[in-house]
């Protein structure tokens, strides 16, 4: 369980004349035993920090860290049940072989020898190392070199896993791997995930709840489909095959619930409401007769859920200090 | 203490791995101290002259145990410097701070590992100094103690170096310069500088005890016991160092970890 309690951060940059930059501003979230929690936000918006910060490698300048029980400065780095990546390939030595690797930071860690020994058999078989197990990390593939990083993470068998970044620069196949391993260890396993990335495909997939934050601020959270319904949970989408006039482009988007968007060859225009009860049909039936009576055809008409993608534009776009 | 063992050993397996993996480096390390004695004294040798065979036989000692203090002390110089460095970005020091008992654990091991893989490697240089200095030096229980000192000195200086990288991730050529300066006090003489400079060297690291061991290695030292005034400054030099590099790494862990320095804020 990670509990984080109105949680502060000031950097203060530069030696002589230190300058104030707020990182988090008053951060509260409760993850759950065994939860996958994703946190997600535009670059800056205190992500890495918050990662940091349970970590143990930043200080915060206020709040609470408690990690299982206790407070994450009142035991030793080593004693902590937390393991963590932070920019995914960047934490293993790349002139260790891999089994060099997971044996260095088990012994690190105080893993009993024997005890390494076996973890690190079992861990390499389960992320498909073994055969690698000789090479060197620095001759590894990017996805090895992450799975390699998580191998080590994992080799004190801590309760709680911070990943930064977790696919960054992997294919769609590394990609994967990762994204169902981060499953397992949280369904098979009970970990408590904290991740943090841009991908949002990732986040809606293995995510139990995800947060959405901005300049240092906690701005929502909830499971995703509770985010797409926190948006809206019904939309018509129309796309038009000639653009609009501006005189019925102008009238629309003073219309409520309106949004009309321009595309490559024409317009199109959307039409959200928060429920099937509350959707506008009067509003969508006055668009249809205006386009008819203006002769402009339809390409497509659809009824679709936002992204999350649409749901996290949202959410932080004018979000301000 | 049994995870500053755990972390000793680990230690001492990664340097093992990585002199095995890069042998030929390994080699050419020690070559290269290798050199830079033979090229240093045959210089001296050709300047002083003739002279007695017991003069010639104090100064090959003298410049052996000089340059061995040196070896011990350029490497672990400038392995903790640049390792913080290099770590910071690689990526691997962060995970350091997670999993250890704490940096300065690490750092404590990491010292005492590069004290063990040295020594494996001092044996064959030591061999090749005293064939070419046609010499060896006398060692004795007073030659270990004091040598064990300066060690210890050059080790805590070496601590608050780190403190710095710690803070300013590039400290430059100052691990280096300081290279060099060891390198002069191994080879010069500093029985023979102005009382005012004496002084000076009393409060740097290296130099008092590197003087002290070439005077017991030359067999001029003969007076040196624990209350001589020698050996009392040497010991508070040491002990100095430890507790100022120690405290200041520590003020700059803290200090990195307020400013958000171990990350890429």
């Amino acid at each position: 369980m990670i509990a984080v309690k109105d949680l502060w951060k000031v950097y203060r940059l530069g030696w002589i004349r230190p300058r104030p930059i707020p990182a988090l501003r008053g951060l509260s979230i409760c993850i759950r035993t065994g939860e996958v929690f994703g946190l997600l936000g535009p670059n800056g918006a205190g992500k890495t920090t918050t990662v940091r910060l349970v970590c143990g490698l930043v200080h915060p300048t206020s709040g609470a860290i408690i990690v299982d029980e206790v407070p994450v400065t009142a035991r030793p780095p080593s004693t902590r049940p937390i393991g963590a990546v932070l920019e995914g390939n960047r934490n293993i030595y790349w002139n260790l072989s891999c089994w060099e690797n997971i044996m260095y930071f088990a012994r690190t860690r105080g893993v009993r020898i024997a005890e390494a020994r076996s973890r690190a058999e079992a861990l390499l078989t389960d992320f498909s190392l073994l055969a690698k197990r000789r090479d060197p990390a620095g001759s590894l593939s990017r996805g090895m070199q992450q799975k390699l990083s998580l191998c080590c993470a994992l080799i004190s068998d801590p309760s709680v896993l911070l990943l930064d970044e977790p696919t960054l620069g992997l294919d769609v196949a590394s990609a994967a791997m990762i994204r169902d391993r981060i499953r397992d260890l949280s369904e098979a396993l009970s970990k408590t995930i904290l991740l943090t990335t841009h991908n949002l495909e990732l986040a809606a997939s293995v995510c139990d709840r995800v947060g959405i934050m901005n300049h240092g601020r906690l701005v929502q959270s909830g499971t995703v489909s509770e985010f797409r319904s926190l948006v809206s949970s019904v939309r018509v989408h129309l796309e038009l095959k000639s653009p609009l006039t501006d005189s019925l482009c102008k009238a629309l988007r003073q219309m409520r619930c309106v949004r009309v968007e321009s595309m490559q060859d024409g317009h199109s225009i959307s039409i959200e409401a928060a429920s099937t009860e509350q959707f506008p049909v009067g509003i969508l039936a006055t668009i249809l007769r205006s386009l008819d009576e203006e002769g402009i055809p339809l390409t497509s008409v659809s009824t679709r859920q936002p992204s999350l993608e649409e749901v996290f534009v949202r959410l932080t776009e004018g979000d301000g200090q | 203490m049994s995870g500053l063992l755990s972390q000793y050993i680990a230690e001492v397996r990664r340097r093992f791995w990585l002199l095995k993996r890069y042998a030929v480096g390994s080699v050419a390390d020690l070559l290269t101290f290798y050199l830079i004695f033979a090229g240093i004294y045959l210089s001296i040798r050709s300047v002083v002259g003739s002279v007695s065979p017991d003069e010639v036989a104090a100064l090959a000692a003298a410049q052996i145990a000089g340059f061995l203090a040196f070896y011990f002390s350029s490497m672990v110089l400038s392995s903790i410097s640049n390792q913080l460095r290099q770590e910071a970005d690689q990526g691997t020091l962060e995970q350091l701070f997670i999993a250890s008992k704490g940096i300065i654990w690490i750092i404590l091991a990491r010292l005492a590992a590069t004290f063990t893989v040295d020594l494996a490697r001092a044996v064959p240089l030591f061999l090749l100094l005293s064939v070419t200095a046609r010499n060896t030096i006398q060692v004795s229980p007073a030659f270990f103690l004091v040598f064990f000192l300066l060690l210890v000195g050059v080790y805590g200086f070496a601590i608050l170096l780190g403190g710095l990288t710690l803070l300013f991730k590039r400290t430059g050529q100052l691990p280096f310069l300081f290279q060099v300066l060891f390198l002069g006090f191994g080879f010069a003489s500093l029985a023979d500088v102005p009382s005012e400079l004496k002084s000076i060297l009393a409060v740097l690291p290296f130099a008092r005890g590197v003087m002290l061991l070439k005077g017991i290695a030359s067999g001029k030292a003969t007076g040196l016991t624990l209350l001589s005034y020698d050996f009392v400054v040497l010991l508070a030099n040491a002990i100095g160092y430890v507790v100022a590099g120690t405290v200041f790494f520590l003020f700059a862990e803290h200090l990195a970890k307020k400013k958000g320095l171990l990350g890429r804020y």
